[in-house]
C-alpha cells in the first residue's frame, strides 16, 4: 500500500542533484522547448487540430510527466499517439469541429484511465515482453506514415485523411495533379534539401536550422508573391494561454466513447511502451534505475490532465529526451522548466510564427519521417533472420494496411515469439547404470506436452528417470501425460526426480506419487534406483 | 378543386418545414450538438468575439460583429445571410469566389490578419454559421437588405476637414478621439483596425454602412454629404498596409502591436 501511495505523490528527490546541475538543466530545458514547437504544431497537423492544441500538449503533458516520474525523460506530445488519436476521431466528425475536439479531450481522459488501469494492475512488467524488432518496425513505419502525411501540405493542397500512399498517390495523380501549388512546393523541398545538407554539418539542432533555411526562403517567396495571389498557407498566431475545462459528456458523447474503447486501449499501450523503452534506455545509459511503476503513474496522469486542460495525450518523446540527455540533463527539473520556457517563447515568437509557411511544417515532417526511417540499429538483424523477419513483416504491413493493423500484428507477434520460445523443451540425455536418464530444462504444460511425449517416447529403453530437477513449473496435463505413458508402455518404468518439497508435493496431488524421487542431487552416490526408492518410500 | 386544397396543404407543411431552423440561443443551451450544430454555434462565436474564438487568423482588435451588425442579422449593416449568392464572380480577386474564399479573404483585409486554407475549421463554422443565416432565403437571389446602403450621388466630393469636426461631435465619444475604440466599440484606425485592402476602406462602402447604421441609437439621422465627409476622414488615417503590397511591413506590424508601441 505504502508503495502505491509513494508512486502516486510527486518524488522530490531529485532536487539536490538539480541544484548542482542547474546549468545543464536550464539550458536543456530551453534547447527542447525550443524543439518541441514545431513538433507540437506537426503533432496537431496529423490529428487535424489548430497548432494551438500542440503547444497546450507540449506544456501539460511535460509538466505532468516530469513532475510525477522521476526520470529526465522529456514527455509531451507524439507522432505514433497524435495519428492514432485523429484516426480514431475522424469518423466521428470533422477535423478541428469543436465536436472533433470535445472527442479528442475524451479520448486522452480514456487513455489516461487505462493507462493508469495498468498502473494499478502492475502492467509495466508486460512490457518487457514486447519485442524490439517489432517496436523498430513500428517506429519505421510511423515514419513512412509521416512522410506520406506531409505530401498533401507539401505541394500546398487541403488535407486528405489518409495514411495510406496507394490512396495518396491516386489522390494527386488522378485528382489533384493540375492543382499542385509550385511556389508552396518550392518552400517545402528547400527545408527538406537544406535539412538534409545540414544533418551531416551542424549536430543535433539541425532540425531548428533547416526551419530557419526554409522560413527565410519561404518568407521572402510570400513577400514577392503575396499569400492572396499564390495562396500560401501559413502557420498563424499561436498562443498558449492553457485553461483548465472539464470535457463535455453526455449521453451521445458516451455512445462514441464506446466505439473509441480500443483505440484508446491501443494508444495507452503504444504510449506507456514508449515511455518505457525510454526509460529503460536511459537507466542503461545512466547506469541508474527508475520506478517503472511509477513512470506509467505519470503517464496516465498526464494523459487524464490532458483531456482537462484542453488537449490531447502524449508520451515520452525519444529525440528530445536524448538531446535533453546529452545536453546534461539528469533529473525532471528539465521537463518542468521547458514547460514554462515554452509559455515565454511562445509568447515572444508569436509574432515572427505567425507568418512562417505552412509547406515548411510539412517539410520538417518528412525529414523527421526519413530520419525515423533510417533507423542504424537495422543493419544489426541482417544476421539475425528471424528479427529481420518480424521487423520488415511490421514495417509492410503498417505501410499496407496502416499503423493500427501494424500495432495489433506486433503485439500478436510479440506473444506467439514468446510462447514460442518459453514453450520450447531442452533436453540433456544420459545414462546411468542401465538406467536412461533425461534431464530436461525450462517449463513443461499445456504448451508443449505434445513435444514431451514424443521425446519420452523416443527413447527406446526400459527403464528411463526424468529429472525434472530444472523444471520452474508442470501443469496437470503434463503428468497426466507421463501417467498415461506409463500406463501404456508397461515394460517401460518411468521414474522422476524432482527439487524441492513443493513440487513433490504437487505431482503426489496429481497422482504421481509412486515414482517420485525427491532431492536427488548427486548421481555418484546412487548405487540402485529401485533400491533407493524404496528407501524413500 | 382538389388540386388547389393539395397544394396549400403542401406549401403549409413545406412553410413549416423551412422555419424549422434552431436558434442560436437553444442551440448555446443544448448539451450536445451534432457536427454540424457544433460548427453553426461555434461560427456564432467567431462572427461575435472572433479575437477570442478565431485567435490563429486574427490580427487587430475588430470582430466580424463589427461590421456585420449584430451578429449578422441587421439589414443593410451587410448580413451574413447571403450563402445563396455564393459562388460568384467578384472583380476585387478576378475568380470564381466560393463562400470560403470569401470569409478567407476577410480575414486577411479587414481582419488584417493570415489567410486561412479553405479547410480550417474556423472557415467552415463560419460558412457553417452563414448557411444557418441563409435558411429560407432563395438561392441566386439577394435577400432582403444585402450588403449597405448606396447612397445617392450629392454632387460633392467627400470633404475629410468636414469629417473631422462631424467625427469629434458624433463619434469620438465613444470611438475615442484617436479612433482606437473601447472595449466593445472597435477601433476605427491605427494598427488594430481593419487594413487598406478591406472593403471598408472603400469610401462608398464605408459612406453607406455609416449613414444606416450609426450613430448608434440615431441611425439615419447623418446626411449624406455628412456621411461621406466623415467616411472620408476615417479613411485617410494610418492603418495597416494591403497585404497585397507589403508582406515584411506586416511582420513588422505584428511586432510593434506586441510591444504596444501603436
Amino acid at each position: 500500500m505504502w508503495s502505491f501511495i509513494k508512486e502516486v505523490l510527486p518524488d522530490f528527490s531529485w532536487i539536490r542533484e538539480a541544484k548542482g546541475n542547474l546549468r545543464a538543466e536550464s539550458i536543456s530545458a530551453l534547447t527542447s522547448s525550443f524543439l518541441v514547437i514545431p513538433q507540437a504544431i506537426m503533432f496537431a497537423y496529423l490529428i487535424g487540430l489548430s497548432p494551438d492544441y500542440g503547444i497546450y500538449s507540449a506544456i501539460i503533458v511535460t509538466l505532468i510527466a516530469s513532475l510525477f516520474g522521476t526520470s529526465p525523460m522529456q514527455g509531451g506530445p507524439n507522432t505514433a499517439i497524435a495519428i492514432l488519436i485523429g484516426m480514431a476521431v475522424v469518423p466521428y466528425a470533422g477535423p478541428g469541429s469543436p465536436l472533433f475536439i470535445e472527442y479528442v479531450l475524451i479520448i486522452s481522459v480514456m487513455v489516461g484511465i487505462i493507462q493508469m488501469l495498468f498502473w494499478i494492475t502492475r502492467g509495466a512488467i508486460l512490457f518487457d515482453y514486447f519485442s524490439p524488432p517489432a517496436i523498430r518496425g513500428i517506429v519505421a513505419g510511423v515514419g513512412f506514415i509521416l512522410i506520406i502525411s506531409s505530401i498533401d501540405s507539401f505541394v500546398g493542397l487541403e488535407r486528405l485523411n489518409s495514411f495510406l500512399f496507394y490512396e495518396k498517390f491516386l489522390y494527386l495523380y488522378a485528382d489533384a495533379a493540375n492543382l499542385i501549388n509550385y511556389k508552396a512546393t518550392s518552400i517545402a523541398l528547400v527545408t527538406v534539401i537544406s535539412g538534409l545538407i545540414l544533418k551531416r554539418i551542424v549536430g543535433s539542432l539541425w532540425m531548428v536550422f533547416a526551419i530557419l533555411t526554409g522560413s527565410v526562403y519561404g518568407m521572402i517567396l510570400v513577400e514577392i508573391y503575396p499569400q492572396i495571389e499564390s495562396d500560401i498557407e501559413k502557420l498563424g498566431y499561436i498562443g498558449a494561454n492553457v485553461q483548465f475545462s472539464i470535457p463535455n459528456f453526455t449521453n451521445e458523447h458516451y455512445l462514441v466513447a464506446q466505439k473509441l474503447i480500443y483505440d484508446a486501449l491501443m494508444i495507452a499501450f503504444v504510449g506507456i511502451a514508449q515511455s518505457l523503452i525510454i526509460t529503460k534506455s536511459l537507466s542503461l545509459r545512466l547506469n541508474r534505475t527508475y520506478n517503472k511503476n511509477k513512470e506509467v503513474f505519470a503517464q496516465g496522469l498526464s494523459s487524464i490532465a490532458a483531456g482537462f486542460f484542453n488537449t490531447f495525450s502524449g508520451s515520452g518523446s525519444f529525440n528530445r529526451t536524448n538531446l535533453a540527455v546529452s545536453l546534461g540533463s539528469r533529473t525532471p527539473l528539465a521537463g518542468i522548466l521547458s514547460a514554462f520556457i515554452l509559455i515565454i517563447l511562445i509568447f515572444v515568437m508569436s509574432p515572427v510564427l505567425a507568418h512562417v509557411p505552412m509547406p515548411v511544417l510539412a517539410g520538417v515532417l518528412m525529414l523527421s519521417g526519413i530520419n525515423m526511417m533510417s533507423i542504424s540499429e537495422v543493419s544489426d538483424y541482417i544476421n539475425a533472420k528471424e528479427d529481420l523477419f518480424v521487423f520488415l513483416l511490421i514495417f509492410i504491413s503498417i505501410i499496407l494496411f496502416g499503423l493500427k493493423v501494424g500495432i495489433v500484428l506486433s503485439l500478436i507477434i510479440s506473444a506467439v515469439l514468446y510462447i514460442a520460445r518459453t514453450s520450447k523443451i531442452t533436453y540433456k540425455i544420459s545414462s546411468f547404470k542401465e538406467n536412461t536418464i533425461l534431464a530436461i530444462r525450462g517449463n513443461v504444460f499445456y504448451g508443449n506436452t505434445d513435444q514431451f511425449r514424443d521425446l519420452i517416447l523416443s527413447l527406446d529403453c526400459e527403464s528411463v528417470l526424468i529429472d525434472l530437477e530444472s523444471v520452474g513449473f508442470i501443469d496437470s496435463s503434463a503428468v497426466n501425460e507421463i501417467i498415461s505413458i506409463s500406463k501404456a508402455n508397461g515394460a517401460c518404468i518411468y521414474s522422476i526426480l524432482v527439487n524441492g518439497d513443493a513440487m513433490c508435493v504437487k505431482l503426489k496431488l496429481l497422482g504421481l506419487e509412486n515414482n517420485i524421487y525427491p532431492e536427488f542431487k548427486d548421481w555418484s552416490k546412487v548405487t540402485d534406483i529401485d533400491d533407493s526408492r524404496k528407501k524413500i518410500q | 378543386m382538389k388540386n388547389i386544397i393539395l397544394s396549400i396543404i403542401i406549401s403549409v407543411i413545406s412553410q413549416i418545414a423551412m422555419s424549422n431552423t434552431i436558434s442560436i440561443d437553444e442551440l448555446k443551451s443544448r448539451k450536445y450538438l451534432d457536427d454540424y450544430q457544433s460548427n453553426v454555434l461555434y461560427g456564432y462565436n467567431i462572427v461575435k468575439d472572433t479575437k477570442k474564438y478565431a485567435p490563429r487568423y486574427t490580427g487587430n482588435d475588430m470582430n466580424c460583429t463589427s461590421c456585420h451588425l449584430a451578429s449578422g442579422t441587421k439589414k443593410h449593416a451587410i448580413p451574413l445571410n447571403v450563402s445563396g449568392m455564393y459562388p460568384k464572380w467578384r472583380d476585387k480577386n478576378g475568380r470564381n469566389n466560393g463562400i470560403a474564399l470569401r470569409i478567407r479573404e476577410c480575414f486577411v483585409y479587414s481582419l488584417d490578419g493570415i489567410m486561412p486554407p479553405n479547410e480550417s475549421p474556423e472557415v467552415l463554422a463560419v460558412a457553417a454559421y452563414i448557411s444557418h443565416l441563409s435558411d429560407g432565403e432563395k438561392i441566386g437571389e439577394a435577400p432582403d437588405g444585402r450588403g449597405t446602403v448606396i447612397l445617392e450621388d450629392t454632387g460633392f466630393g467627400p470633404n475629410p476637414a468636414n469629417g473631422k469636426a462631424i467625427y469629434k461631435n458624433q463619434c469620438s465619444s465613444c470611438h475615442a478621439k484617436d479612433g482606437s475604440g473601447n472595449g466593445a466599440i472597435p477601433p476605427l484606425w491605427g494598427l488594430n483596425s481593419y487594413n487598406k485592402g478591406a472593403g471598408m476602406h472603400n469610401n462608398e462602402k464605408l459612406a453607406g454602412w455609416v449613414w444606416s447604421n450609426m450613430p448608434k441609437g440615431r441611425e439615419k439621422t447623418l446626411s449624406v454629404q455628412a456621411a461621406k465627409d466623415v467616411s472620408a476622414y476615417i479613411n485617410i488615417q494610418i492603418r495597416p498596409s494591403d497585404p497585397r503590397e507589403s508582406k515584411i511591413i506586416k511582420i513588422f506590424e505584428s511586432i510593434l502591436d506586441l510591444f504596444g508601441l501603436f
